[in-house]
């Protein structure tokens, strides 16, 4: 697991290798600044800080069934005495770990 | 006064590769301020962010921006979910994000983003800065249509009005798309 200051380190190599960058300001074309550079290198860190400790978030959210199906899934177990339901979410946490 | 109705204020077309995008004029002039974004794509399916500026210049503080938005999936079995995001604390806190990530607005996609949002209290120093917004997207993760509605508000550090927005991805640059900032005068 990369520390905030090991991302930051990649943002600002992906960065240098990105340049130059250029914002538009009412239509005017500019480069970037160095503080537009340095504000940049901070979003991207913070970008990838965001993804690693929490796109398990978005990841279990794609991956579940519809509440619809999981209510489905639970009358069949109850009927029937499976497990499908308490099996579907137990995959799609360890198919989606939580950072440690 | 401004004459009744709508008027352009600004409006920036991307032509080139463009890592942000400011509009400013933000003034007194108007009773109400509007942003539309047609067609926005870019080079990395990272989420598009806003931030306000202050005389000009781009504010990024942390614990200042908040937001929440719902968002609809069109090719979901469940209808969407509400998805709320408190930055307080947290990376990348400074700026309001307007999608999740993996939203596909990549050049060569059949659709970009199209958003419009309404800019509330800029001038107003002694009120939270708001945004209200709405905007339709491709989204790379379902590959299916995808909207969100969400809101912002941001808690100036200390009495001041802010005069513009500013557009960005989290990574990589708009390759195409229209910007437009609008006024809308009470006028009758």
């Amino acid at each position: 697991m990369a520390t905030l200051e090991e991302l930051t380190t990649e943002a600002t190599a992906e960065i240098e290798a990105a340049k130059p960058l250029y914002k538009q300001v009412n239509n005017e074309r500019l480069e970037f600044s160095d503080a537009d550079y340095a504000q940049a290198v901070t979003d991207l860190a913070n970008s990838k800080w965001n993804d690693q400790q929490f796109g398990y978030i978005q990841a279990r959210q794609e991956a579940y069934g519809s509440i619809a199906d999981q209510l489905d899934m639970q009358y069949w177990d109850a009927v029937n005495g499976t497990t499908n339901w308490k099996d579907h979410v137990a995959q799609v946490k360890s198919d989606n770990p939580k950072p440690a | 006064m401004a004459n009744q109705g709508l008027h352009i204020i600004q409006k920036t077309v991307i032509t080139s590769n463009t890592a942000a995008v400011t509009l400013t004029g933000i003034d007194d002039t108007y009773d109400v301020y509007h942003v539309r974004i047609v067609d926005a794509q870019s080079t990395t399916t990272e989420p598009l962010r806003a931030r306000i500026t202050k005389s000009g210049v781009v504010v990024d503080s942390d614990n200042n921006y908040d937001y929440a938005w719902w968002e609809r999936l069109t090719n979901r079995a469940s209808p969407g979910f509400n998805s709320f995001d408190n930055p307080y604390g947290s990376a990348n806190g400074g700026s309001w994000r307007i999608q999740h990530q993996n939203s596909d607005t990549q050049a060569g996609t059949t659709i970009g983003i199209n958003l419009e949002m309404d800019l509330f209290n800029f001038r107003n120093p002694d009120a939270n800065t708001q945004v209200a917004w709405r905007c339709i997207f491709n989204d790379e993760s379902w590959d299916g249509i995808s909207s969100t509605k969400g809101a912002g508000g941001f808690t100036p550090a200390s009495q001041s009005v802010s005069d513009g927005i500013s557009f960005f991805n989290d990574s990589g640059e708009f390759t195409r798309g229209t910007f437009i900032l609008y006024g809308y005068s009470n006028t009758i």
